[in-house]
């Protein structure tokens, strides 16, 4: 699985503390999710993606391996 | 964020304080116990020990169960993987042991100081050592 979290993030200017603020999780999470050791559920891959305004699609990808 | 059930399952923040109080006030009684030349851990001692490691793994296990400051679901992701390596280990060195104790040929009553306690005291340490390492990846 891979992610553009950082790239969004980078967009809109957000630190991996106001993100994680934002979605009620610790910025250890976003750092896990970023660096593809984490894979969030559902409800979290929601939460970016309203925060992003676009879809989980957008942020969240498949590898060729999964 | 509503509070998932795997967090209401768990003690408040402040109880890691409690435990690790328990803790430091447990090995801190044997030390000073061991400078006063007594030793706990001796076979005439019983209560001494018992209450040691009594003491210890009720701190242990306040300090494992408790929340973090900012526990979501990454953390319980981790408690799930650290747990399941635990029993892993719980099982494996009962086992060992109980197999050696069948080559060694002793018998139900003389199965050295292995007791329940031990095996909650080694699992506990494991857990936490576990939890720690894997949270701060």
């Amino acid at each position: 699985m891979r992610n553009s979290l950082k790239i969004e993030r980078a967009k809109l200017n957000l630190t991996q503390q106001d993100l994680a603020d934002k979605i009620g999780v610790s910025r250890q999470t976003i750092n896990s999710i970023e660096a593809d050791r984490y894979v969030p559920s559902t409800e979290l891959a929601l939460k970016m993606s309203k925060i992003f305004s676009c879809t989980v699609n957008d942020i969240f990808s498949l590898d060729e391996a999964d | 964020m509503k509070e998932e059930d795997y967090i209401r399952v768990l003690f408040p923040n402040y109880f890691k304080k409690i435990g690790l109080g328990l803790i430091v006030l447990a090995v801190l009684t044997a030390i000073i116990l061991s400078l006063c030349r007594f030793n706990i851990f001796a076979h005439g001692n019983f209560v001494f020990r018992e209450g040691f490691f009594c003491l210890l793994v009720i701190g242990m296990f306040l300090y494992a169960f408790s929340k973090e400051k900012n526990e979501d679901e990454r953390l319980s992701a981790i408690r799930n993987r650290v747990m399941t390596y635990t029993f892993y280990v719980g099982v494996s060195v009962t086992l060992t042991i109980t197999i050696l104790n069948i080559f060694l040929k002793s018998n139900s009553n003389n199965q050295g100081d292995y007791k329940a306690i031990d095996l909650i005291f080694l699992m506990f340490c494991f857990y936490i050592f576990l939890f720690i390492t894997e949270k701060r990846k």
